[in-house]
């Protein structure tokens, strides 16, 4: 009896559960969102597919092989890479607002992307026809860059700053000084322009293709390893620098590695995909509050798995199985996202504490 | 050997190319095993730069500090850690986290890489909390503690880390008188029975000076003095680095005094015991002075439990020590 309250208390025999569980749903929704869309392939056709055995349709192996299958490969790393980088910041910071944005970071992608589509399209019109063939490489590459070069910026000033309150600040500023650049392009753009741009920005899982998977597969299994390699500093952060130092952490080393991980998957993530919201700010406090602990060794797989679960559950809302609509993505997490995350906060008392 | 040696060590902040700013300096102490030692002195003289730069949170200006031999300069983080635990004034915002898995965080230097616990650390933090005296608190919430229990907490997190030296910044702030009481006579029982050496700061000077085996006095802008509590009353150490005008340190009590105001009438009172000393309490703390010698007013404390005045032949009697006062400072005008 005491030892279950106990268990309780320390949210072990809740995690118990919870996390087999999280485990199961992320297959399912990987299972689903091969299943779904706007033609339905049933679960038997799927196994024949992906098993390499009988095919009842081509036609159907096509979509699973070209566009079904990387898409939720990617929002699967895509999920997974943001949430563990919006814990990483969150902790970090020790602030519920960050998220893997906070450094600028998608502000850098951004202006890469500007720059590619709004400010080089107008000297070479050639490009904007181009961008059907050349396109989503070259977005990625403008976007690596731009996020690569704000990190690059983040890192440097990191290692001669005291404070992460000084750092938080600076990115927020690199954020606005970026975003500007990116306002002034599009004020003297042309509305073609703008356009392609501003698509970029609703975020997509689906540009993708295979040769450029091997790419995004590396970068955020990388930025995943070094993430659960600072499972164990991050904790000693929960009590702050001072006593994260005092009990042996070389706090300047472990932040500089933080900001790798956490910049690799984000960066990666936007190159790839576009500015996704919402995830890597909502998964860590959705899970906080499931297996309720501030833990890493528990938080880490278990945001892991849940961010991947919803991205992949975004993607197939976006997508609106059965119809040939489908809606921008960012608004798809915001608008789903949001009314859970109100929901928990006003009635899970624990998340509120988890940062008092 | 000296578990903590300072070789004059000089303490201060560093700010880019301006001049250092020294908040003191030519400090030479030795902190020996099983030695419980207070850090006192005014606001402001440099306790908690003193505190930062023995934990090695912030470097020395000038000199050198020893741990067990070693200047702490050439350490790591990791063999500092193994040697010294603090509990800090910091806010500490856990999160969701109960007691244990808090208290078990001070295994950090002991642990793997994900920080795994073996039967040792298990029965480490067990112990650590039990000679917290914390038992009851094991399976709370962090964020549900009260201030005093969040101390012993972080008492027993310390003690977890299994340190040779607990520095503590005013592990009584904030706590109430018995709460303060209790966490002293814990620490002085800690190091006491179980060897470590432990150096706390605090502003509590009574609490300070009935617990502790020495006392670290530091002055504002003097030089740091040692030795047992009752030596620096004694020789006045006190009552100087506690100069001030609204207070001075009665060496007689060994408690601090209000100065009385001058110009106020004087007050004279018979009587003895507790009724007494709480009647001179209350006439010097409305501002008069109490003392025989040409007292205009003199107070007669009665067995029945009444004061009685006399002034200028004219004898009065008062149920209560507000009653008395508000006659006296009546009559004052």
């Amino acid at each position: 009896m005491e030892a279950q309250y106990k268990d309780e208390v320390r949210g072990r025999s809740r995690q118990a559960v919870i996390m087999p569980g999280l485990f199961l749903m992320l297959l399912i929704a990987f299972g689903l969102s091969l299943s779904l869309g706007s033609v339905h392939i049933p679960l038997a056709g799927l196994f024949g597919i992906l098993t390499g055995g009988e095919v009842s349709s081509p036609a159907w192996a096509i979509i699973v092989h070209t566009i079904r299958l990387p898409k939720a490969i990617t929002a699967v790393l895509a999920g997974a890479a943001l949430s563990v980088s919006g814990l990483q910041m969150q902790t970090l910071f020790r602030n519920p607002l960050a998220d893997p944005f906070v450094l600028g970071i998608s502000a850098g992608a951004s202006l890469g992307v500007a720059i590619v589509v709004l400010a080089v399209g107008s000297v070479g019109s050639a490009l904007i026809v181009g961008l059907g063939f050349l396109g989503d490489l070259s977005l990625a590459v403008a976007a690596i860059m731009g996020a690569a070069s704000v990190l690059g910026c983040v890192l440097l000033v990191s290692r001669s700053v005291q404070s992460v309150m000084t750092l938080l600040i600076l990115g927020l500023m690199f954020g606005y000084v970026t975003g500007a650049f990116v306002s002034v392009l599009i004020y003297f753009s042309v509305p073609e322009q703008i356009q392609s741009y501003i698509l970029w920005t609703f975020g997509s899982f689906g540009s993708v293709t295979w040769r450029q998977m091997p790419v995004l597969i590396s970068a955020i299994f990388l930025g995943l390893l070094l993430a659960f390699l600072c499972i164990k500093p991050l904790n000693a952060l929960l009590l702050g620098e001072n006593y994260a130092r005092s009990m042996g952490l070389n706090v300047k080393h472990i932040r500089l590695w933080i900001l790798v991980s956490a910049s690799i998957l984000a960066g990666a993530t936007t190159a790839f995909c576009g500015p996704i919201a919402f995830l890597g700010l909502a998964v860590p406090h959705l899970c906080r509050s499931l297996l309720h602990t501030s833990d890493h060794r528990v938080l880490m797989p278990a945001v892991t798995c849940l961010g991947a679960t919803l991205a992949l559950l975004s993607d197939l809302i976006a997508h609106l199985p059965g119809s040939q609509f489908v809606l921008p993505l960012n608004a798809v997490t915001s608008l789903i996202g949001a009314p859970i995350v109100i929901w928990f906060v006003l009635h899970r008392k624990n998340l509120s504490q988890a940062f008092s | 050997m000296a578990i903590l040696k300072t070789k004059n060590l000089a303490v201060g902040y560093k700010y880019g190319r301006r001049p250092p700013r020294v908040v003191a300096r030519d400090i030479d102490v030795s902190l020996q095993r099983g030695e419980f030692v207070c850090l006192l002195g005014p606001n402001g003289a440099g306790k908690s730069t003193l505190i930062r730069t023995l934990v090695g949170m912030q470097p020395p200006l000038d000199g050198h500090v020893y741990l067990i031999g070693r200047d702490i300069a050439d350490m790591s983080a990791t063999e500092v850690a193994q040697v010294i635990s603090v509990v800090l004034t910091d806010r500490i915002g856990v999160g969701i986290m109960a007691v244990r898995d808090l208290v078990g965080l001070g295994r950090y230097p002991h642990t793997d890489w994900i920080g795994r616990f073996t039967e040792e650390d298990e029965r480490v933090v067990s112990w650590a909390i039990r000679a917290a005296r914390a038992e009851d608190l094991v399976y709370r919430n962090v964020a549900e503690l009260s201030d005093g229990e969040r101390q012993k907490v972080m008492i027993a997190r310390a003690l977890a880390q299994q340190p040779d030296l607990m520095i503590l910044d005013e592990p009584t702030a904030f706590l109430d008188l018995p709460r303060r009481a209790e966490i002293m006579a814990l620490l002085q029982d800690l190091a006491h029975s179980t060897g470590k050496a432990i150096l706390l700061s605090t502003h509590d000077l009574d609490l300070a000076l009935r617990c502790a085996d020495r006392i670290y006095l530091l002055p504002f802008e003097g030089a740091l003095q040692t030795g047992a509590p009752e030596d620096l009353i004694l020789n006045g150490a006190f009552e100087d680095a506690f100069q001030s005008d609204g207070v001075h340190f009665d060496a007689d009590t060994g408690a601090f005094k209000l100065n009385a105001q001058r110009g106020h009438a004087s007050v004279a009172v018979s009587g003895e015991g507790r009724r007494a000393y709480w009647t001179i309490r209350a006439l010097e703390r409305a501002g008069f002075r109490v003392g025989d010698a040409g007292a205009e007013w003199c107070v007669d404390i009665r067995e029945g439990g009444t004061w009685c005045v006399e002034h200028d032949g004219v004898v009065r009697e008062y149920d209560s020590i507000a009653d008395l006062i508000a006659a006296l400072k009546g009559e004052r005008g």
